[in-house]
């Protein structure tokens, strides 16, 4: 087995389990953790369906959130207090794009000087033929 | 947010707005790929898939910078706020038009043998000795696998059960997402296309994206470090000893229906003196000079309650201080936004001596929760 097969075994198992529980989340668990998702009505449906995605993604925290609501003493969560400050965000923000603008600058410039300068599109034209993977020049 | 919730918050505007920029990526999408057709003939002919995967990149790249640089605009200058109005759907969409590159590419490349179509576009014979040789399939699969986790995020549900730090700081990954595409295209396009239109092209738009960022930034850093709080310090000689009021402006330094930010030391945010019309029917224009009342001012944490923009950038429309972002409001006097909805923010004690605006340094009082009443659709 490949280091891309098990990394993608490993992807594909975490998004199975978080589709399991994000399906059982929209069907019950959402109205635990935030009681104004419990509406009725023609929409209802469509707005579970859509929290679906997003409980895949994050199942760990999901599951968390649902296991303390139902463990909370009026069976319900409370959503987080409101964020009165986001001086952190804002330095997170700067120090990352700070961080990042040169390397990928820097990157950039690397990956287009160190480019096969002697192979043209047209030798590289069997690269795009479908089954053969992209580069078949790297090939044994 | 409030206290109910809506599948998509579709108003008329966002309606023509998702219609607008749908019609516009399909019509660029269809230019790319005809122009490219169309200058590529004969023995440099490219198959119909490679230019559908090509032009679909190119669209996905497009509106990735788009959806960076509105930020960073607005934060630079209040006329680009306009920008921000419906950001989220054009990053859906965004995500969108990358899944299809994504799709096409494996299915093109993949989908013809025995294996997984994912597991063969990936895996395959791959060297680091050279730069053409590197597998930059997978910096795609991660800044498309990031768009995923923000895409499904983008509901105002995942904004309040995350609260506004955490959704705020789980979407920063974007910028993750644009340096993997970088380095998506760097190792992969850009190896195979002799021309240097490519890389031109993209140092081009990482200089573009990441200057205004870091411009953006250092203007919110240089506002974070002008502090008041110590020659401003007033004495009330009516009030307690321990009261310190902060001088933070002239009743006339502030343009009626608007505010001022002041960072004042010991507080958390920064803060919104707003200047309040006479008649909260009006918005636009203050008539409290025109009939001889003073001026009325009300401050509040200029950090709205939804996704943390700039209050005090807004103005004061219907009564209320509006956030030019998302067009929630809060009532200046308490805070809270007015009923069926929940928000709050926090405010602080000021009053008019002498013609200044004095704001009572220290611990803001939190608003009390708005009763819960039967819910509409949010401001925006």
């Amino acid at each position: 087995m490949t280091t891309a097969s098990i990394i993608l075994l490993l992807i594909g198992t975490y998004l199975l389990i978080g589709l399991m529980v994000g399906v059982a989340f929209a069907l019950v668990g959402v109205v635990r953790v935030d009681p104004a998702a419990s509406q009725r009505g023609r929409a209802w449906r469509r707005f579970r369906a859509l929290l679906i995605p997003g409980a895949t993604a994050l199942w760990p925290l999901v599951a968390s959130r649902w296991i303390t609501a139902t463990k909370a003493p009026n069976g319900v969560g409370t959503p987080p207090p409101p964020t009165r400050s986001m001086r952190p965000e804002r330095r997170i923000h700067l120090v990352a794009w700070c961080v990042l603008t040169p390397l990928l600058l820097v990157a950039v410039a690397w990956a287009w000087n160190a480019r096969d300068v002697g192979l043209t599109g047209k030798d590289l034209a069997g690269t795009d033929e479908p089954g053969q993977g992209h580069k078949p020049e790297a090939y044994p | 947010m409030s206290n109910s919730y809506t599948t998509v918050q579709w108003n008329k505007h966002k309606r023509v707005y998702d219609l607008a920029v749908t019609a516009i990526v399909l019509l660029f999408i269809a230019v790319y790929f005809g122009v490219s057709k169309a200058t590529h003939l004969g023995r440099e002919s490219i198959a119909d898939e490679i230019l559908l995967i090509r032009s679909l990149a190119a669209t996905a790249m497009v509106l990735l910078h788009i959806v960076l640089v509105i930020g960073p605009l607005a934060r630079l200058n209040p006329r680009f706020s306009m920008l921000l109005y419906n950001r989220r759907h054009l990053g859906v969409i965004t995500f969108l038009v990358a899944l299809g590159h994504a799709f096409v590419a494996i299915g093109y490349y993949g989908a013809f043998g025995i294996r997984n179509p994912l597991s063969a576009a990936l895996d395959y014979p791959t060297t680091f000795a050279r730069v053409s040789a590197w597998p930059f399939e997978w910096f795609g699969l991660f800044a498309l696998a990031v768009m995923f986790v923000m895409a499904a995020t983008s509901h105002d549900f995942w904004l309040k059960n995350l609260s506004a730090r955490w959704w705020k700081r789980l979407h920063l990954c974007v910028y993750l997402a644009f340096a993997s595409v970088v380095l998506h295209v760097a190792f992969g396009a850009m190896q195979t296309e002799p021309s240097d239109y490519y890389p031109l092209v993209q140092l081009a738009g990482v200089a573009v994206v990441g200057g205004l960022h870091i411009a953006a930034g250092l203007k919110e850093l240089v506002a974070d470090r002008r502090v008041l709080g110590g020659d401003q310090v007033k004495h009330d000689h009516a009030a307690s000893s321990s009261e310190h009021w902060i001088d933070v402006a002239g009743i006339d330094e502030i343009e009626p229906s608007r505010a001022k930010v002041v960072n004042i030391r010991g507080c958390a945010e920064r803060i919104a003196v707003f200047r309040l019309p006479t008649d909260p029917a009006i918005s636009m224009s203050d008539t409290s000079t025109a009939s001889g009342e003073p001026p009325r001012f009300a401050a509040l944490a200029s950090v709205c309650a939804h996704q943390g923009g700039p209050l005090g950038e807004g103005q004061v429309i219907d009564g209320c201080a509006t956030c030019p972002w998302h067009g929630y409001q809060y009532i200046p006097g308490s805070g809270c936004s007015p009923p069926p909805f929940t928000e709050t923010v926090p405010t602080y004690q000021i009053r008019v001596l002498d013609g200044r605006v004095l704001i009572r340094a220290g611990k803001p009082a939190e608003p009390a929760a708005a009763p819960s009443q039967p819910a509409g659709a949010p401001t925006t």
